[in-house]
């Protein structure tokens, strides 16, 4: 082989390399949730890009949806294996938010959060299935208003990635209570406001790296 | 709504104003029966019994511990009243009312705990309070203050339930109302002669139900613009006591519209206070949603 020749297919496949290289280094991770990290690890959620969502029937008529703004905790997984996600949130109770002041003053109030008594509403998972590659269901307690239930709930993963310095993992849920089993009673007689309560939470866990 | 308010204001009223009605007609049938006569004792019972039934209405059957650390003020109202009615059915003296604010005290600290003043600061505090509203409202409460008792109380729970639910404490608010409604009912049947005056069991309940609720709104409150006004329907009770009640066993008009107007004054003033500052929160509030964050 001509040595000339050798150089330019050495130096052509190099570049490719280096291309490649910068490529899975800096470019965005969209559609990468398949790489999932091998290893079993915490991510903090991101209170950021976090939120909790619930939707209530009014009077009987629209559906009137609020959500917390302050979402934390931990989020255990390492995407490959069966025994899923670990979930560890707290929500501040005191950051309700319906884009009314005085309506989000009486959901603060003993009629309903009583967040002076109850500052926060958590869930700790216990158990996780595997239902398939983006769905889990998850089993745990419920805590609001002070009292605990018992939750099991299907839960998708919705992507790994990284970016902004820092690796990520993505989680939504959408499951239904009843306000009543949770001491919540105020407006139940009279259909002032549904017992039956949706509740939406999308996670966003980091490790390192900037929101 | 409306439904609430017939079980959680109506019935707790019209309870209250039986209990006043059946006790004096008990009363009248047996002159003899001193322990009734001075039965106004059943103005104690009567106003417990108002809260205590509109809470329950709403929040559900009584239970140990409470379900939310408010429903203590409850227990303490209701003992309150039971220690009131005790004391005052060997004789009304002020050995029995000292006794009977003590025991109030008592169980304003012992049962109330509420988030935020739970300290034993702050429930000393409270029973110092309880023992000398009920002290000197008992004392008020051996003279013939009249007409002035039923529409003094009235307006100071009218004005509660209004400061609670301007705080959105919207059950609270409820259960005050009740108390109101229970006083102005109880007041329609003493000027038509069908219930007993007022007397140291109603003072002891009303001593201990204005200083229990008042702090517990002010602990619920703690975003509240102007949180010390929670303080001024204590405040006036205190100052009706010892205006309209004095030295004379039967005060004159000019005291007893004192003590009334002293009321009005503060308990106004409560009210126009923390409408005020809340209207100009929320436009402060308001402007913040366009400044940069």
């Amino acid at each position: 082989m001509n040595p000339r020749n050798v150089v330019v297919a050495v130096a052509v496949i190099a570049g490719l390399g280096c291309v490649l290289g910068w490529r899975s280094a800096y470019l965005p991770e969209a559609g990468r949730a398949e790489a999932a990290p091998a290893a079993v690890e915490s991510f903090a959620i991101d209170a950021v890009h976090s939120k909790a969502l619930f939707r209530v029937h009014h009077l009987g008529a629209g559906m009137f949806y609020g959500r917390f703004n302050d979402v934390t905790g931990t989020i255990v997984f390492d995407g490959t294996s069966a025994a899923g996600p670990q979930f560890d949130v707290s929500i501040a109770a005191g950051s309700v938010d319906t884009g009314n002041d005085k309506l989000d003053g009486h959901l603060k109030s003993p009629d309903f959060f009583n967040v002076a008594e109850h500052p926060k509403l958590t869930f700790k998972s216990k158990s996780a299935k595997k239902l398939n590659d983006k769905t889990y269901e998850v089993s745990g307690d419920l805590t609001i208003h002070g009292v605990t239930k018992p939750l099991t709930a299907q839960v998708d993963w919705t992507g790994t990635a990284e970016g902004r310095g820092g690796k990520r993992c993505g989680f939504e849920t959408v499951f239904t209570i009843k306000r009543s089993d949770f001491g919540m009673t105020y407006m139940l007689e009279g259909g002032g406001l549904g017992d039956e309560i949706r509740v939406i939470v999308s996670l966003e866990g980091m490790i390192g790296g900037g929101r | 709504m409306i439904e609430l308010v017939l079980k959680a204001v109506a019935a707790p009223m019209l309870l209250g104003a039986a209990l006043l009605a059946a006790t004096h007609r008990l009363a009248r049938q047996d002159d003899n029966n001193a322990r009734l006569k001075r039965g106004g004792a059943a103005w104690g019972v009567a106003l417990a019994a108002a809260f205590a039934v509109s809470v329950f209405v709403q929040e559900g059957a009584p239970r140990w511990p409470p379900a939310a650390r408010w429903h203590g003020t409850v227990y303490a109202i209701v003992t309150a009243a039971l220690i009131g009615l005790a004391t005052s059915l060997p004789k009304n003296t002020l050995l029995s009312s000292s006794m009977t604010a003590a025991g109030a005290a008592i169980a304003a600290a012992g049962f109330v705990s509420l988030p935020g003043v739970d300290t034993v600061l702050w429930r000393g505090l409270l029973g110092a309070v309880v023992a000398v509203l009920a002290l000197v409202l008992g004392v008020a409460s051996r003279r013939n203050v009249g007409w002035v008792w039923p529409v003094g109380g009235a307006v100071i729970f009218t004005v509660l339930s209004g400061l609670f639910m301007q705080s959105h404490f919207a059950k609270a608010a409820v259960a005050c109302g009740a108390v109101a409604a229970c006083f102005g009912s109880g007041g329609v049947l003493m000027l038509t002669r069908l219930a007993g005056g007022f007397s140291v069991t109603g003072a002891v309940t009303a001593a201990t139900a204005t200083a229990v609720l008042s702090l517990t709104g002010y602990a619920y409150d703690p975003s509240g613009p102007l949180r010390w006004t929670w303080a001024l329907p204590t405040v006036s009770l205190l100052g009706f006591a010892l205006a309209a009640g004095g030295r004379a066993s039967k005060p004159g008009l000019p005291r007893k519209l004192i003590g009334l107007a002293w009321i009005v004054v503060c308990c106004g003033a409560a009210a126009g206070l923390d409408f005020r500052a809340r209207m100009s929160a929320k436009d402060k509030a308001a402007d913040s949603v366009y400044s940069p964050y």
